[in-house]
Formats: structure tokens, sequence, C-alpha cells
């Protein structure tokens, strides 16, 4: 069977809940950070195989706005790591569920 | 590339997996490596080379890196097995909403014919034609790009730095 | 590539980057051995600068745009778009940023002063490059570039564990919707195949776009853009980082990034919801989150006794209200929702400003209770609260009330042939009247406190400075203006739409 454009679909809207579910549900800040960056690079995913299958790649949009979002992908790490170094100075902890301090 | 492609897929879809399941957070890091090396493999195969190369470079090189650093200056390694791993009362609310967002999505993409051709074959993408239009007409995006990058070293060193001590 | 149109296309912003480098390096070098106070005053006059010759390097544009002449013709693809309204819009942010700057100069949060300021410039050229972006690309790059300076802003009192700690959360939960919108992006650019909003449009309303994709694409959109207006059920972060981050930091995610991410959803969504045949499915999906934000953010903010949770709580509800305007998925609504993003900053920026003021000179977080007989001690202030606070609540001599005026009569107006109380937007507008009434109740609260408490008054006679009162002056007097005479707005608005 060949390979077709909703092949690529249905793989990125997995790795994409994948990354959600963790996100949602892990309590450690590290890990929230990964699951942010397997779900940027579902969209990643999306964006190659609609430019790969697409009717006029030869405008080469699809890696152009990939190239953008990596780099911004790179850049919201090393802020966030950051502000993990930040939150495990105060809080001596990187479990998110004990840094919740604040109450309503 | 059928082939090819349901084995990236599989080590794609295991990598996320293990990423975010596994107690041990420096393997959880190393399973999210093979996850975006996979990604990369899949990039190949929809002729995407240098989008490829780049994210071996800045993913696997520097991302990965930073996130074993910052684990290494921050907590216990092997995970505490006396504390729980997932959020309290979150663990089912997360696998519904994964449940739910995937019976969006899916229904949805296979509405669509499937696109099986590529006009890719007619033509071969140079880096040269990449470097061209991300000169000629993205130019202004670039520049914003560096601000970008200005804005996260500056709020990078500030929150990284302690304010009280030098 | 047309290097010269890119330079005077990018003038104001590349002047206030230049001015931001400049302030940085004199503080590093020059003023390294000051105390802090003194280079915050410094580093905040050469801000100030920049963001005033940069103003007049838009108001230039303007001129040049609105004379017609050919100077700007080109575009770049849709990445930097100058008409008279995308000027106008980020001559206003920059005006804004003016105010922030004066407001943050007094009360620096630590010894990193220039880097304070510079992130408070980038957040606004992000702002600015906002407004102006037609373009996917551009569009998530100033996004991203907003959010990253807001992130450490937010965080920016290091050495305060509730500072980081709302870091975080607006981060973790940022990231989130940031990762939304870019999956929401790539289905956008799956179905049209385009990068320019222009392309996007006619591939939409021509019917070329898959629809599957078209629905998938507004659903992920309307989750990620949710989250950066701060609109229920998305609205989570909100409230601590209004809380604990930097006052001024508050008042400027409250005022600046909200009417770039207004602009953003009107020119999105509008030409959209106007002709996609996945009209229904959006429009209901936007009424169910607007319905939300109303109910929940005016109901949490009953029960705040903390003066910035409480505007928090009332920014997600006025977020609510805004969409009512998107609802109506026509012309009127489009300028309803630009012009009510305008005044709700104007007066919210305001009524942040002042809770600055006392927290500061409180040295805490400023409760309810804390003003009691303010009236007494500080006339003058606490008039220009109430002019901030009543235009918030929608009193009928100020701005506030034409703004949700004009948000009510466009969803209305949308469906003409409907005359039943049940039917059409008339519930939508019922509940946001309902909602309306319940939030005088907390509006009035606070007034009372300033105004009716006879109780001895807690705060001390305020001293104010210069910059900050004429910051405040101007804010009351553009929010009075703007409700005696909201015609000129609105009909420019509508002139430069149409």
């Amino acid at each position: 069977m060949e390979i077709t454009l909703n092949h690529y679909l249905i793989l990125s809207a997995v790795l994409f809940t994948i990354g959600l579910i963790g996100a949602l549900t892990r309590r450690h800040i590290i890990i929230m950070l990964v699951c942010l960056e397997i779900m940027l690079n579902a969209a990643n995913l999306n964006l190659i195989a609609f430019w790969h299958f697409g009717p006029n790649p030869i405008l080469l949009h699809g890696p152009l706005f990939t190239l953008f979002t990596i780099a911004i992908a790179a850049t919201e790490a090393a802020l966030g790591l950051a502000l993990v170094l930040a939150i495990y100075r105060h809080f001596k902890t990187v479990d998110l569920e004990q840094v919740q301090d604040l109450k309503e | 590339m059928t082939v090819a492609f349901y084995i990236m897929a599989a080590i794609a879809v295991l990598g996320a997996v293990m990423a975010i399941a596994l107690r041990n957070v420096v393997h959880a890091v190393f399973s999210v490596l093979l996850f975006f090396s996979a990604l990369a493999g899949l990039f190949i195969l929809l002729l995407a080379e240098f989008i490829a190369v780049v994210q071996v470079l800045v993913y696997i090189g520097s991302v990965g890196i930073l996130m074993l650093f910052a684990i290494m200056l921050t907590t216990k390694v092997t995970g505490d097995p006396t504390r729980k791993l997932l959020s309290r009362g979150w663990a089912w609310g997360g696998l519904v909403s994964g449940a739910l967002l995937l019976a969006f999505l899916v229904p949805l993409i296979t509405q669509s014919k499937s696109e099986s051709n590529s006009q890719l074959s007619n033509f071969n993408p140079s880096v040269k034609d990449l470097g061209l239009t991300l000169m000629d007409p993205y130019f202004a995006s670039v520049g914003v790009i560096a601000l970008l990058l200005t804005a996260g070293l500056i709020a990078a060193v500030v929150a990284a730095s302690s304010a009280s001590g030098e | 590539m047309n290097y010269p149109q890119l330079f005077l296309t990018t003038l104001p912003e590349l002047i206030v980057v230049l001015g931001m480098f400049v302030a940085l390096g004199f503080d590093y070098t020059k003023y390294k051995e000051l105390d802090p106070q003194t280079r915050s005053n410094k580093v905040a006059a050469l801000s100030t600068i920049a963001l005033m010759l940069g103003l007049a390097g838009v108001v230039w544009q303007f001129l040049q745009v609105t004379d017609g002449s050919k100077t700007f013709s080109n575009s770049f693809n849709g990445q930097v778009v100058l008409t008279p309204l995308t000027l106008w819009f980020k001559g206003l942010i920059f005006v804004l940023a003016l105010f922030v700057v004066q407001f943050a100069k007094t009360d620096v949060p630590n010894k990193h002063v220039s880097e304070y300021f510079g992130l408070i410039l980038l957040s606004t050229l992000g702002m600015g490059f906002l407004i102006t972006a037609q373009n996917l690309i551009m569009l998530f790059v100033s996004i991203e570039l907003i959010s990253l300076s807001l992130y450490g802003l937010t965080a920016f009192q290091t050495d305060k564990k509730f500072s980081v700690e709302a870091g975080i959360k607006y981060f973790t939960i940022g990231g989130v919707s940031s990762a939304f919108l870019l999956f929401g992006l790539s289905y956008l650019f799956g179905a049209t195949n385009e990068l320019s909003f222009e392309g996007i449009t006619a591939a939409i309303t021509s019917g070329a776009a898959p629809q599957n994709y078209v629905l998938i694409a507004s659903a992920f959109l309307v989750v990620g853009l949710g989250f950066k207006i701060a609109a229920a059920p998305f609205h989570l972060w909100a409230p601590d980082t209004y809380q604990c981050g930097p006052v001024p930091v508050a008042a400027w995610v409250a005022s600046g990034s909200k009417i770039a991410s207004f602009f953003l959803l009107v020119q999105l969504f509008g030409p959209v919801l106007e002709t996609s045949e996945q009209k229904e499915t959006l429009i209901a999906g936007i009424v169910l989150v607007s319905v939300l934000s109303m109910v929940l953010g005016n109901i949490g903010a009953l029960r705040q006794s903390c003066v910035k949770r409480l505007l928090a709580y009332s920014s997600i509800a006025h977020a609510g209200y805004i969409l009512i305007g998107l609802v109506a998925a026509n012309e009127d609504g489009s300028i309803s929702v630009l012009f009510y993003a305008v005044i709700y900053s104007l007066a919210t920026l305001g009524a942040f400003a002042t809770i600055g003021i006392i927290d500061s000179r409180l040295g805490r977080e400023a409760q309810i209770d804390d003003f009691n007989g303010t009236w007494k001690q500080n006339p003058g202030l606490s008039i220009l609260f109430m002019i901030f606070i009543l235009s918030l609540a929608g009193i009928p001599p100020l701005s506030g009330f034409f703004g949700k005026f004009y948000l009510f009569m466009a969803a209305i107006g949308s469906q003409p042939e409907i005359a039943s109380w049940s039917e059409g937007f008339y519930w939508l507008v019922a509940v946001a009247l309902l909602m309306s009434a319940v939030s005088l109740f907390y509006y009035v609260k606070v007034l009372k406190a300033f105004l009716v408490s006879a109780d001895t008054p807690k705060l001390p006679s305020i001293q104010i400075t210069k910059a900050e009162g004429a910051g405040l002056l101007l804010l009351a007097v553009l929010v009075v203006y703007l409700g005696i005479y909201p015609t000129g707005l609105v009909e420019f608005i509508a002139a430069s739409l149409g």
C-alpha cells in the first residue's frame, strides 16, 4: 500500500495527542517541556507533509515555515529551562504539583 | 518507502510514549531524542533533507543537551519511586481528552481523498533555493526572529541569574 | 529584494531596537555604578525617547499611506502590511508602551534594569509586527516574540517565589497554546497551500480549500488564540499572572497584548466567518467560549478581595463581551470588536497603573479594604481610578458603555429577520447584559471602599511623580473623550476596514 498524505496526518495527530496527554498529566516540569517539544514537532511534520503532497512545492513554503518554528521551539526550550532553574532555587523541587503556593 | 515509513512512524510513536511514561527523567529525555531522530528520518522520506539536518543539529544537538543539563542541575535523575508519577486526578482526564482529540481529528482527516502523488519528483529543491527564498521575500521575518532570540536570551539570563546575590 | 523599501517599512521598529541596544549598552557600562533607581530613570528616559522617535516614524508612515503615495506599496508577501488601520493600531501600541514605561520606572523589580525595559520594548515591537502581519510565518514569529518577552517579564522578580511561580504557569500554559496555534496554522496552510492571508481568504471563500481541514484549523486556532486572549475555559493562567507579575507588566499583558490578539482574531476569522461553509460550527464554538468567559469571569471576580485578581477575572469577562462582536460575523461586528479592544485597553491600563502606584507605596498587594477612605487623602487619584472603573463597568457617559452598546447592536443587527427573544443572538446579548449587571456589584464594591467608607484611612497621602500623573490624566481624558465623541474613531475604523 502506498503511503499517502493521510498516513502522515494521522501519525502527526497521534503524536500531538501523546504530547498533550503528557503535558496534562505529568508532574515533572522538564517532562512538560519535552511534551511541548513533541507537540511542536507534530505540527512541523504536518507542515512538511502538506508541502510534500501539495500542488506547488516549488515555493518551498513548508520547509521555510518549519525552519522558523524550529528556531522558535529551541528558544522556547532555552527560556523554559532557565525558568526551571529559577523554580528549583525557590522550591527545591521540579514537581509542578508542589509548586502551588498561589491560592485563590 | 512504505516499510521505511512504518518503521520511522513506529519509532516516533514509541519514543514519544516512552518520553511521557518513563519514571527516570534521563531515560525520558533519551527517548525523546529517539523521537526527534525518527522525525528527521520522516523529513528525509518527505524529501526535506535540509530540514532533517537542522532537526538533528538543533533538537538532538542542542535542545536535548540543554534538557540533560537542566536535569543535572536540578533533580535526582532516577526518579523517586515513593512519589506519584502523575498529577492527582489528571491521569484519566488526560487520557479522555486525548481520546476525544483523536476522535475529532481522525474522521475529519480521513474524509478527504488521500493524496499520494507528489509534485516534488519534477524538481529537486536545493538548499540554495531555500536560502534565496529566506532572504528574498522572508527577510523581514528573519529580522523578527533575531528580535525573538534577543528576547529569549535576555529573559533566560534574568530568569536563571539570582537577583539577590552576585 | 528591495532593501531600501524594507528599511522604510520597518523604520519605526529599527529606531526602537537601536534605542533598546543603546539603553542596554549604557546600562552595562556608564551607569554600572549608580543605584537602581537612578539607572531606572535614565534607562526609562532612553526608552521613552526611542519610543517617541518610533512613534514619529509611525506617524510619518501614516501620513504617507493616507496621502496615497506609493512609498509602501510592497508588502513583502503580506509580512508587513501598512494600511491606515494597521498603522493607527501600531501607533496606539507605541503610545500605550510609552505609558507602561512611565509607570514601570518608579518601581523597578531588581538590579536588571535595562533588561526590564528591553523586554517591554521587545514585546511592543512584537505587538506592532503582529498587527501588520498578514502572513502565517510572520504571525507565528511575532506572537512568539510577544509571548517570550511576557513570560520573561512575568517571572522578572526572580527573588520572589510567587513571581517565578506565575512565570512558569504562564510559560507552560502559553507553550501548550502555542503548540495548538501552530498545529492549527499548519492545517490552514495545508488546506489552502498559501501563507499570506490574501491567498488564504481567497482559497477559503472560493471553496477550493477542503472543508475538513478548514474545520480542524478553526478549532485549533480558537483554542490557541483563546489562551492568548484569556477567554474561559483557557483562562487559568490569567489570575496568577496578573496578580504576581510586576504590576506594569500585568497592565501590559491586559492591554497591549489584548489589542494585538483581537486585531489578529478579526483579521483571521473575519473573512472566514463571513463566507465559509463551516460558519455555523465555528460560531457555535465562539459563542460557547464567550458565554463561559462572561459567566466564569464575573462569578470569579465576585469572590476576590485582592484588587489585581479582581481585575484579572474582569478581564476574562471582557474577553467574553468582545467575542460577541466576533460572532456577529459582519463588518459592524469587526468594527465593534476593534473599538471595544481600544477602550478596554485604555481603561484597564489606567486601573492597573493606579493599583501599581498604590501597591508600590504600600509595599504589598492592595486588598479592597486598603482603599477605605482614600477619597479624603488622595482625591485626584480617586477620581481618576473612578473613571477607569466606571468605564470598565460600562456606565453611560464613559466610553465603556458605547463599546458594549456597539458590540451588542452588532450581534443583534447581524440577524435582522429574527424578532423573537429566544432566537438569534438575543439570548446571548441578554446573558451579556445580565452579567454586566453582576459585574456592577464588584466594581461598586471597590468604588465604595474608595469613596464612601468613613473609617480611618489606611493609605497615607500618596505622592505621584509627574510622569505617572500625566500618564494617568491622559488615559482618563482619552476614556472620557471616546465616551463623549466615539463616532470619530468608529468611522475611521469603518472607513479603513471597508
